[in-house]
């Protein structure tokens, strides 16, 4: 053997077999470790029950939503059906952008225009439009109800009469987004992001709590799925299949936990505190008297979401804000580490501005569910649950080495911390299986099935980390701007 | 120590748990899909075999050996879409192979779902026989094979009763009709049969509703002076609502005064319904209340009232035009919308 191997093998071996060092700390370490490892427990073993708790309510709703086949929704929805303004902000998307409108285009939903507002891209995506739908400019009148920076031109298609395409000064996403709102002329706008694939009968899904109380709901989501793997033809996905690289099947695990757990529970309760910005409804008039987007912000979705929970429970209106499963809206999801941290860092900054933006609704009485369990909830998970989980996986292994800490408590955070949360992503999965089969391949069943068992132990402690750059950037602040990622486009996907 | 080893074998558990329950549906799946690779099969091969009855080219001895339920599955498809002496072939040739026996008899016993697929594939074999059977399951206590074979007898061409249908929700402990779909479809074939229930106010609300549009769409002239009381007096504003839209499919013509009336409900739903028939009555004295609902609070109303200005042709522009021009707020900001939609 190598002398300098068997010199290391003679190095660890001896290291093995060394005396315990923990029997020359001093007992007050001891107590402070077991108290830190407790703790850290605790709060972990909190979270896991939180996900535990969701999963049951999301058990119980998802079986009272089932909507027919589209055919009977058209039939069923069709005269009653509200008309919709899809607002697609837009920022230097010209590999993407034509095909994403002509998906929007050829949605089935019986009145609707595709409002896509250009936000200042440097790219070329304004003149891509003109070219591919023939724009004119036109001036179509508007109120400038939410704040916005100037637009500098509306243009319209004679070819595509639904179509209208805004360009405006660069002012970020919330900007564009009441842009978009301002010359929207139906009474509920969705808000899409540009380069994803809406579902043909998502639009008719979603809209039916706008259909039930349209004075009621002031919000609807739907879900958002990874289209990474899945085969897409003109705009549409036809083929859906899990992801076939790692780090988009990990996401595409933790997107259904996100959207088939978490909102589909919070949903339940009336407490959502987001409606993903990459599809969500909203009722016009609601967000324009709560103020529009908070220009500036990173997580404008869920700040908007928040304020209007906050606006009606302050003017004391009966209201609901919902999640419907059914509806799909496929995204791209990132392919690299660098674009992934990039975006949850992104998230987290949000997730931490409007949380810091609307703490005083926190455990206030006025605001009911949303103050206790939604802003608790937002408290536990995403202001502490960061610091506490990266802590957990590095301190307790630590402590153990050193001696502090005895084996079950490596044992009891390993259940609670990994174990727990792959019974979580497996539970998801299988609701999903049960109810949804989304996934027409058993090969990719089972594929994602293992990346819920991966995605606990490394992928989760990865975003933590991502998630205090995130805690780090906004304690340090910084203008918002738009999150690019490189993106391999649809065409790329179509078979 | 004890609690923390606890909840790890707890969790160990959990996670296996939900390996066994992720497994099962996929071992499920699995299942399910070989399964229907088989039925498909079994599909394809009695569609042959029914097309080449109807055609004539096959003989009912060749039949091949299929579950009677896919044969009966196939039978109630094939009946939907083909009639005549097509469908008699096939019926006769079936008859003669001893096929529309067991279809009876299977009809007269086993488990609820297969009953109800059974009775639905009878639709193949019109005649009294098939009505005598029929008529007696429709007696039985079972409510799902009971509405099964009524709606048979009602696709076979019998006459089947709104009182029929009454009478045996009424034997089951049922106080009104409950059966909608099928009432619906009789209210829509005799809408006069249907006039006593349109005026009854101990049915329910949606089963109202259900009948007053049924009867209204079928443009029958005995439902109009019904239906324009219930759309006048009617407590209920979903069922005055329902009445007036009835109206409008049926084509009936209104007086301005009962839609004055309505455009000035309480409820948004009389009002958006008004608002809509005023457009297909072309009612050209009550386009300035439409202007003044332009202004609503209700949304689905404001949109009712855009929509008929458009299509008031002159009168609905001209006042669209005006309000553009001069007007304020948000009907200004319709008007707008409006006239640059029409003139596309």
């Amino acid at each position: 053997m190598n002398p300098a191997v068997s010199f290391a093998l003679a190095g660890m071996a001896e290291w093995a077999a060394r005396p315990l060092p923990a029997l020359s700390w001093a007992p007050a370490a001891f107590a402070v470790a077991e108290a830190v490892a407790l703790a850290l427990i605790l709060l972990a073993l909190v979270e896991r029950l939180v996900d535990l708790a969701q999963l049951l309510i999301a058990a119980r709703e998802i079986g009272r939503r089932r909507d027919g086949p589209s055919h009977q929704l058209w039939r069923r929805y069709a005269e009653s059906a509200p008309p919709i303004s899809l607002l697609a902000p837009a920022y230097n998307e010209a590999p993407t952008i034509e095909q994403s409108v002509r998906s929007l285009l050829s949605l089935r939903y019986p009145v609707f225009e595709v409002v896509v507002v250009n936000d200042g891209s440097t790219d070329g995506t304004l003149e891509v439009l003109k070219r591919a739908f023939g724009l004119r400019p036109s001036d179509r009148f508007y109120d400038e109800d939410c704040p916005c920076r100037p637009i500098r031109g509306i243009w319209v298609s004679d070819a595509q009469p639904r179509l209208v395409v805004v360009d405006k000064e660069n002012g970020g996403k919330a900007d564009a987004l009441n842009a978009g709102v301002n010359l929207s002329r139906a009474p509920v706008f969705c808000s899409i992001d540009a380069d994803s694939l809406l579902e043909p009968d998502a639009l008719l899904r979603a809209v039916r709590p706008f259909i039930e109380s349209p004075e009621l709901t002031l919000a609807v989501g739907g879900t958002v799925r990874v289209v990474n793997g899945c085969a897409v033809a003109g705009g549409r996905v036809v083929e859906v299949r899990a992801p076939r690289t790692l780090l988009p099947l990990l996401q595409a695990v933790e997107y259904l936990r996100a959207f088939l757990l978490a909102r589909l529970a919070w949903s339940g309760i009336g407490a959502l505190m987001i409606v993903s910005g990459a599809f969500g409804l909203f009722q016009r008039a609601a967000v324009v008297s709560a103020g529009g987007y908070a220009p500036g912000t990173v997580g404008e979705d869920m700040e908007l979401v928040v304020r209007l929970h906050r606006w009606a429970r302050d003017a004391g209106r009966p209201y609901r804000i919902a999640f419907v499963p059914e509806p799909v809206c496929w995204t791209e999801a990132p392919a690299t580490l660098a674009a992934l941290g990039r975006q949850r860092t992104r998230w987290q900054r949000g997730t931490l501005e409007t949380f810091a933006r609307h703490r005083g609704m926190l455990l206030r009485r006025r605001y009911g569910r949303v103050g206790t369990l939604g802003l608790g909830a937002v408290l536990l998970t995403d202001v502490i649950g960061p610091l506490a989980d990266l802590l957990g996986w590095i301190l307790i292994p630590l402590l153990w080495l050193l001696g502090l800490l005895s084996w079950p408590h490596l044992l009891g955070y390993a259940a609670v911390s990994g174990l727990l949360g792959v019974v979580v992503s497996i539970a998801a999965l299988s609701l999903e299986e049960q109810e949804l089969r989304r996934y027409p391949r058993v090969r990719d069943l089972l594929r994602l099935a293992g990346a819920a068992v991966l995605e606990s132990f490394g992928y989760r402690q990865l975003i933590a980390v991502w998630r205090l750059r995130g805690l780090w950037r906004h304690l340090r602040g910084g203008p918002a701007a738009w999150g690019e990622m490189p993106r391999a486009g649809f065409a790329a996907r179509a078979r | 120590m004890h609690l923390l080893i606890g909840v790890w074998w707890a969790a160990a558990g959990l996670c296996g748990l939900a390996l066994i329950w992720l497994a099962l549906l996929v071992a499920g799946r699995r299942l399910r899909e070989a399964v229907d690779r088989r039925r498909d099969a079994r599909r394809r091969r009695i569609r042959r075999a029914l097309r080449d009855l109807a055609l004539d080219l096959g003989e009912a001895s060749r039949w091949p050996r299929c579950s009677l339920a896919r044969t009966a599955e196939q039978l109630a498809h094939l009946a939907s879409l083909v009639g005549g002496p097509e469908l008699r072939r096939v019926a006769a040739a079936l008859r003669a192979s001893g096929v529309y026996d067991r279809l009876v008899r299977r009809a007269r016993r086993g488990r609820r779902t297969s009953r109800q697929l059974f009775i639905e594939a009878l639709t193949a074999f019109p005649g009294p026989d098939t009505a005598a059977v029929l008529r007696a399951v429709a007696a039985e206590p079972d409510p799902a094979v009971s509405l099964a074979a009524w709606r048979t007898l009602f696709a076979l061409g019998e006459r089947v009763r709104l009182s029929d249908l009454e009478r045996d929700a009424r034997r089951r402990g049922g106080r009104t009709l409950d059966r909608l779909e099928l009432a619906t479809r009789i209210a829509a074939r005799h809408p006069e049969e249907a006039l006593p229930y349109l005026r009854d106010d101990s049915i329910s609300e949606v089963v109202r509703i259900g009948l007053i549009e049924a009867a209204g769409a079928s443009g029958s002239p005995v439902v109009e002076p019904t239906l324009k009381t219930i759309a006048e007096l009617a407590p209920s504003p979903g069922i005055r609502a329902a009445a007036l839209r009835a109206l409008g499919r049926g084509g009936c013509v209104l007086g301005d005064r009962l839609l004055a009336d309505a455009l000035g409900s309480e409820s948004w739903e009389v009002r958006a319904e008004a608002a809509r028939l005023v457009a297909l009555c072309r009612s050209g004295a009550l386009a300035d209340r439409l202007v003044e609902l332009l202004d609503d609070e209700v949304w689905t109303v404001r949109h009712a009232a855009g929509e008929a200005l458009t299509r008031m042709a002159v009168t609905g522009r001209r006042r669209l035009r005006r309000i553009a021009e001069a007007g304020q707020g948000r009907p200004r900001r319709i008007a707008h919308f409006l006239l640059q939609e029409t003139a596309a």
